[in-house]
């Protein structure tokens, strides 16, 4: 007997946002899965027009509060793109710092807070708290030093209001550095053992994996949040600028949120999975030894954290892409031929050169700001763009970046 | 009817960027403590068993009603609650989605979905203040972590938060930050902003003194002797020698109830 019915989950529990699942089952097949996103609009592209550039930032970061940090970097990186200002490596690296404190406070939300209370049994992470008193006193810890980077760089945990244009309102003491470096190390240790727990979790085997991953090249050979250049793990590399033609937009009618999806129509994955998954090999310090590293899993079995991960992480030495280059053997890492042509054919074979222009005039005296609007005689060197070989055929530096890696694996 | 003995308490998102939520997570060090004290019965954000019917003693509320669906969770819990409290500037004011309401929605909609958006379910945002009445409000984007603190304890323990006596730029200051409206002293600030943009006129220190107020409550008024203009004189002037002061000085008011 054939009988069609309808699932609907009106609210899903612990995300951030409103969203519901309906799911369509016709007999024993399930026909169709929508999510649906019912947060109200807002209209944050429409927010934007005819405002102060200054002001660019301070709406931009409201669109989320968790990633806050992340969405007001992106709004500024754009408008100094649009202004001709290049960030100093004070300014870049400080900026990097906000966005790992951001990642800090945001992953360990993610993780402690909304999706391990599933894995264990539990409701919240409150209640969670009764059987794991130590690990959510070390989440919550984690998540309290990742607010506190964002608070002495960014102003405060949430919207940061010191980050400028060009600049920042206050520089961090370094006094104030010195104190989270501290903080981040000692919070190292006790992370380890946290990966055991997390690691240890059963994942069903009836989850889907992404087929596509998409994050940015790093602006240097390093496993960093910004980058230059799209890639996915076809090996298909983009201009930033391009991101509308990778990209597609559209709306479904059961949703408030618009999907996207590649310029191909296919689905694909970003975020720290697929960071993981085509930068992973950038990975410095301790994490490699940690992903391979036996884990025991909660029922006792013996597993590692490279059985849940992508498949290359299993493979044996040197450490492969996903994408590797068919014509390198052993297979090279590096970017294959295609992406070059890509790239030169779009002409991007070089950061587009900003000149410092003419001394903009919008000085105000109260805002300290870094190197905003001074001249200098000698503009700092452009950075680098990562150079792949078109063959691949001799290694270079872009090409096996994954020297010391391979080393240190296993 | 509460279940249990402990408060219970509902926390509600509308449309926004879930920020207060996030400060009430952020909360870190009392966060374990405090959910203690209370039983929270509707926390979507933070926990997967929700009671959507139970009455709750207190339900904070965030964000702006831009879907008519928000309008209808907002009747609904304010209905539930004994004390309903708006966290966040979007509750309370309408916050940035309120931003562009001198435009149409279809305008909007539009510019963001193109051709594409006609099954929205989307009104003109507003904050949720405007629909429903509300007990407390703690403005601010996103509320001050220990301002919520504050007010949780107070309910908790029976009473209402009491106003901090600090005033705003009071943190600002200790933080030696530069204050635009200190650049711009005395006549530079007059000749630059005659229509007071920056506030008034900043007030110098000596002129301020603590002095007995109403209700037998000490006060930090403004001296009238160096106070600007005599406006600003307060009622009863007396010294604590009992001397009236500014008894010689032309005073408007006095020669107003002498003409009389």
């Amino acid at each position: 007997v054939t009988t069609a019915r309808t699932v609907t989950i009106p609210h899903l529990g612990r995300v951030e946002g409103h969203g519901g699942i309906t799911v369509r089952i016709a007999g024993d097949r399930i026909e169709d899965v929508n999510m649906d996103i019912h947060e109200g609009s807002r209209y944050y592209e429409a927010l934007l027009k005819g405002k102060h550039f200054l002001e660019v930032q301070g709406i931009i970061t409201r669109v989320c509060a968790i990633c806050s940090a992340n969405h007001t970097v992106a709004a500024l990186n754009a408008l100094e793109n649009a202004l001709g200002i290049e960030q100093s490596e004070r300014i870049h690296k400080l900026r990097g710092l906000l966005l790992l404190g951001s990642m800090i406070e945001s992953h360990s939300l993610h993780v402690f807070a909304l999706a391990l209370p599933d894995f264990l049994g539990h409701d919240s992470i409150i209640s969670m708290a009764k059987d794991h008193p130590h690990e959510v006193a070390f989440a919550l810890r984690l998540k309290q030093l990742g607010n506190r980077i964002q608070d002495a760089i960014g102003g405060r945990a949430v919207h940061p209001i010191n980050t400028l244009v060009g600049g920042f309102g206050t520089i961090p003491t370094a006094e104030t550095l010195r104190t989270i470096r501290s903080e981040l190390e000692e919070a190292l240790e006790p992370l380890m053992d946290l990966v055991d727990l997390v690691a240890g979790l059963d994942v069903p085997d009836w989850a889907a994996e992404p087929s596509i991953h998409v994050a940015l090249r790093p602006y240097e050979d390093a496993y960093r949040l910004r980058g230059v250049a799209i890639c996915t793990s076809r090996g298909d590399e983009f201009p930033i600028t391009d991101y509308r033609d990778v990209v597609r937009e559209f709306t479904v009618e059961h949703s408030h949120a618009k999907h996207a999806a590649l310029a191909s129509g296919e689905s694909y994955m970003v975020g720290a999975m697929s960071r993981l998954t085509l930068w992973g090999h950038f990975l410095g310090g301790r994490a490699p030894h940690r992903l391979r590293a036996p884990v025991r899993r909660r029922g006792g079995a013996t597993t590692s954290c490279s059985t849940t991960g992508p498949s290359w992480w299993n493979s044996s030495t040197p450490w492969s892409a996903p994408w590797s280059c068919a014509s390198c053997s052993p297979p090279c890492p590096g970017q294959p031929a295609r992406c070059s042509s890509i790239r030169s054919a779009r002409g991007v074979a070089s950061p587009p050169s900003r000149s410092r222009g003419a001394p903009c005039s919008m000085s105000t005296s109260w805002m300290r700001t870094d190197w905003w609007c001074r001249p200098t005689s000698s503009p700092p060197p452009p950075r680098t763009w990562p150079t792949p070989s078109a063959t691949c055929a001799s290694p270079s530096s872009a090409c096996s970046p994954r020297t010391a890696s391979s080393t240190i694996a296993n | 009817m509460t279940r249990s003995s402990r408060p219970v308490v509902g926390i509600f998102g509308l449309t926004g960027c879930a920020g207060d939520q996030l400060q009430i997570l952020n909360c870190e060090d009392q966060l374990v403590e405090i959910a203690g004290e209370m039983e929270i019965a509707h926390w979507v954000m933070a926990q997967s068993e929700n009671d959507r019917a139970c009455d709750l003693d207190v339900g904070f509320v965030e964000g702006v009603v831009a879907t008519e669906r928000d309008l209808a969770t907002l009747r609904k819990v304010r209905e539930r609650s004994r004390f309903l409290v708006a966290i966040g500037t979007c509750a309370v004011w309408g916050g940035l989605p309120a931003m562009r309401n001198d435009m149409p929605r279809e305008v909007l909609q539009r510019e963001v979905y193109r051709s594409g958006g006609e099954f929205l379910d989307t009104v003109e945002a507003r904050p949720a203040t405007d629909f429903v009445p509300f007990d407390f409000c703690l403005p601010g984007c996103p509320m001050e972590r220990h301002e919520f603190l504050r007010l949780v304890r107070a309910i908790l323990a029976g009473t209402t938060p009491e106003l901090t006596t600090k005033p705003v730029c009071h943190e600002c200051k200790t933080r030696e930050n530069l204050c635009p409206r200190h650049l711009l002293q005395g006549d530079v600030l007059r000749r630059h902003d005659p229509l007071r943009v920056w506030g008034p006129l900043p007030v110098p220190r000596r002129a301020l003194r603590w002095v007995p107020g109403p209700g037998g409550r000490t006060q930090l008024r403004r001296q009238h002797r160096h106070v600007l203009g005599s406006r600003h004189r307060p009622r009863g002037d007396r010294t604590s020698h009992g001397q009236v002061l500014g008894a010689g000085l032309d005073d408007p008011r006095s020669r107003a109830g002498g003409g009389s």
